[in-house]
């Protein structure tokens, strides 16, 4: 009897351990601390950063998802919308939204199709400071026949256009708080835009401004995960303090890092560092208008004359990949065969002899026919050594080819708000960041030529006119099939790749630090923010 | 003396006003501005922006933009930041409690440590002590604090791992003075070195000035000790110079240390104004300037009665 007990007291401890044991897998546990650069507002419709981004993928949830692979997957939506399954009606005007029934506001209110409405409504309101409305302004209204279901019926049919929902603007913010908040209260500093209430896998705990934030998991949560107990921001923005706080352990994701740091970054043994190519590029941009650039030769001559290998291994300490054409190599629609311009001074000479520049006073500077001498200026961010020292190099070897360069670096705000707006400039360096689709409309389309007629809208400041590209672009941002699209997509890339409207530089390739033990890290590409699945972020033992 | 403190205070306040003036619009009249940034982002429409004008009343003539912000203020409304949505009084008092206790601590340890270094190289002067501080102190004024903040961060935080690397508090725990201390040492001690330095280059000539004087062979003729000589007689005479360097050194107590805040991620108030810079954040900016320009009023101010008190000579009507 006394030899049964015994048996059944230890089955009981090990039932008890074992029970124990399963609970604690099913608790989130573990920290994990990122630090990144200061963060301004926690209201996702007026945010502006991709370091806001990374906390509000935590605490928010949107429609759909994009993942790192560039692909759409349900969040609060039950399935992506597509025309397969109906949610995307033939002519592609209509959409539906299934939402699951499950979620659950932080504050345990249900998520309800009218939570979705009222989000569209604050960013379409004309008192609220949101940045942009590109996207939503299609929509012309939205229905909600029941809780959970939400119609939004757009005015023209238009290709990506899902990918709006999966910005941080489109992170779906509760109806039942902030109705009752005055549209001309609802800003980046209103209290519920400090401490927002989401639906996300973690709720934000404490945030001390200028200092840290803390997300705890949220018990509740409708979809898998989370399995993290906390994830904590620190707000520092210098990438050498970072790097200390790396090595310290103080920190375990850091948002900052450059390729200076990098072998000191790969040589902190507990963290796992990848370089993974990004989605924005550095360009030079030819204003078109000026007669020098006029002969696609000379635009070619220059792109030849540029060393991209050597501006990436010696400026970016080989971070970066050299860029052929705007699209980005990590895009769907991205041609392979189409290499970046070789470095060959000898077929740029060749290419402006050919277009007829040659040095007819022997002052070392290249004239044309029309006695037009080669001579213009690069403008650039100052203070960005990287780009200062590309336009040094340009200068250099474009001066070996008897152009004479003179450079003209520029605060930020002027160079965007003046320069660049008014399109003052002969070249402009700078960076643009691409979004997950293939359509540059307003980067390539002649209607999209700033010009006071046309209220300055759209961004082809090169002032790049083709018929060609115009009707293809067109074509492109109506269908609603990835296959029929991308030979339009490649096709661009071929033009604008010979015919060069801005000589494309390089790509950034983000250094991405995480801990080795921190399993489904998978960084985005596109948004910038690595932590599009933060709810499945999960430690090793 | 009241009355010259109310001259003087009388006297600050067109000044003030001036300065608000003109940094006013030397603001608005610099191309770009707060919504420059917005170029950048192709998916912001010219639409977009003339609303956002609207919104925050850029879209207003300057001087009409300049008389709503003068009546807001003096009524104790600064304004909202752009940036955060939050009022601009709220984000500075925030900071500006970080900023002081900062500064002030860096402060008043490179006085205590300076003075006497200065009064004991000037009275051994040429003496092996002295030259070890004067090359300190060449050290101290040519090193740059941000190279300097960094060689601290990687010898006490990466390798011997004494000391918290950023911020000011550790994440998540109670407020204790020992974990603020520990978080308080590197800045403290970058910024007072550099300080240090130099004030005791100053305090040694000024000492060393002020020992070859007349009064002083007096006093030290009447037979009175070495010791109240010196720090009777000369000291208090010597330490004009510093007051005025003190009295300088006030607007950079409330302005804050901009780069070794952001070195050791301090929240303090240098870092906001760096960022309202480059943001062209308009109301944060206007009330930094306006802080500046007020402290370097006080300070001077500061000084001047100082001097009244330290030299009895100096008087004021």
């Amino acid at each position: 009897m006394k030899q049964m007990s015994k048996v059944l007291l230890v089955c009981l401890v090990f039932l008890l351990i074992s029970v124990a044991a399963l609970a604690a897998n099913q608790n989130p546990e573990g920290t994990v601390t990122i630090v990144g650069s200061n963060i301004e507002t926690l209201n996702p419709i007026l945010s502006e950063s991709s370091y806001e981004t990374t906390v509000l993928n935590g605490i928010f949830s949107q429609l759909v998802r994009l993942t790192d692979q560039g692909a759409l997957i349900p969040d609060l939506a039950t399935e992506v919308p597509s025309l397969a399954n109906g949610g995307i009606s033939a002519d592609g005007l209509v959409y539906t939204f299934h939402l699951n029934p499950a979620a659950k506001w932080h504050d345990g209110q249900p998520v309800t199709a009218e939570d979705v409405k009222f989000t569209w409504e604050m960013i379409m309101n004309e008192n609220t400071a949101v940045p942009s409305r590109n996207g939503y302004d299609e929509i012309d209204r939205i229905e909600t026949p029941d809780r959970h279901t939400v119609v939004m019926y757009k005015t023209k049919a238009t290709a990506d256009w899902l990918l709006n929902w999966a910005q941080t603007s489109g992170c779906i913010i509760p109806k039942h708080l902030w109705k009752d908040v005055d549209p001309l209260e609802f800003t980046k500093g209103h209290p519920l835009s400090r401490q927002p209430i989401g639906s996300g896998p973690f709720k934000l705990a404490e945030w001390q401004s200028a200092s840290y934030l803390i997300l705890e998991a949220n018990q509740e949560y409708f979809g898998d995960g989370p399995y993290l107990e906390k994830v904590i921001y620190k707000e520092v923005e210098n990438n050498l303090t970072q790097l200390t706080m790396l090595k310290t352990g103080e920190a375990d994701i850091a948002l900052n890092i450059e390729g200076q740091q990098l072998e000191q970054a790969q040589a902190i043994d507990r963290l796992d560092v990848a370089l993974n190519p990004a989605s924005i590029y550095v360009h030079m941009t030819f204003n078109l208008d000026n007669p020098i650039f006029q002969d696609k030769r000379t635009r070619q001559a220059l792109s030849h004359a540029l060393p991209r290998e050597q501006i990436v291994d010696k400026i970016l300490n080989g971070v970066g990949l050299p860029a052929a054409t705007s699209t980005a190599p990590v895009l769907w629609a991205y041609d392979q065969n189409i290499k970046p311009y070789s470095y060959d001074m000898e077929k740029a000479a060749q290419l402006l002899a050919e277009a007829g520049w040659k040095d007819v006073d022997g002052d070392g500077v290249l004239e044309n026919q029309d006695g037009l001498k080669f001579e213009f200026s690069i403008a650039t961010n100052a203070g960005r050594q990287v780009r200062e020292r590309i336009a040094q190099i340009a200068q250099q070897f474009w001066g070996q080819l008897g152009v004479k360069v003179e450079l003209d670096f520029e605060e930020s705000t002027t160079l965007y708000g003046d320069t660049l707006d008014n399109r003052k400039f002969d070249m402009i360096m700078f960076g643009w960041i691409t979004p997950a689709t293939p359509d540059e409309f307003t980067l390539y389309h002649s209607s999209q030529i700033p010009t006071p007629e046309n209220g300055m809208a759209g961004q082809n400041y090169a002032g790049y006119v083709n018929e060609k590209v115009d009707s293809l672009l067109e074509a492109g941002q109506y269908l609603l099939n990835d296959k029929d699209r991308l030979p339009l997509y490649q096709m661009i890339q071929q033009i604008v790749y010979d015919e060069l409207p801005m000589l494309y530089v390089y790509f950034y390739v983000n250094i991405d630090v995480a801990p080795k033990n921190l399993l489904n890290w998978k960084p985005a590409p596109f948004t910038n923010a690595r932590s599009w699945n933060m709810y499945e972020w999960k430690l090793a033992n | 003396m009241s009355k010259y403190l109310i001259r003087r205070i009388l006297q600050a306040i067109p000044l003030l006003f001036g300065i608000s003036l003109i940094s006013f619009v030397m603001m608005r009249i610099m191309p770009g501005g707060p919504l420059a940034g917005y170029l950048m982002n192709p998916k912001v429409t010219p639409a977009d922006v003339a609303r956002l004008e609207r919104l925050w009343g850029l879209d207003q003539p300057i001087i009409i933009q300049y008389w709503r912000w003068l009546i807001s203020m003096l009524r104790g409304d600064w304004g909202w930041s752009y940036k955060t949505g939050l009022p601009v009084l709220e984000m500075i008092f925030n900071r500006l409690p970080n900023t002081i206790l900062l500064m002030s601590l860096s402060y008043l340890i490179s006085i205590i440590v300076a003075i006497p270094i200065g009064i004991y190289s000037a009275l051994k002067r040429y003496s092996v002590f002295d030259y070890i501080f004067t090359i300190f102190a060449f050290i101290g004024v040519a090193i740059p604090s941000f190279w300097f903040g960094i060689m601290m961060l990687l010898l006490f935080s990466a390798t011997l791992q004494w000391l918290p690397s950023a911020g000011m508090m550790t994440v998540g725990v109670e407020f204790s003075l020992i974990d603020r201390i520990k978080h308080l040492i590197m800045p403290v001690l970058v910024l007072g070195f550099v300080n240090m330095a130099s004030w005791s280059r100053y305090m040694r000539s000024s000492m060393l000035e002020t020992i070859s004087q007349d009064f002083i062979r007096t006093a030290r003729a009447k037979g009175l000790r070495e010791k109240v000589v010196i720090l009777k007689h000369a000291l208090r005479n010597a330490l004009i110079p510093i007051v005025t360097l003190l009295g300088l050194s006030l607007p950079a107590i409330v302005g804050g240390a901009i780069i070794t805040e952001r070195v050791f991620a301090w929240p303090g108030i240098g870092g906001l104004f760096v960022n309202s810079v480059y943001s062209r954040d308009y109301p944060i900016l206007m009330a930094s300037l306006m802080l500046t320009a007020t402290a370097v009023v006080v300070g001077n101010l500061l000084a001047d009665l100082a001097y009244g008190y330290l030299d009895p000579r100096i008087k004021y009507e």
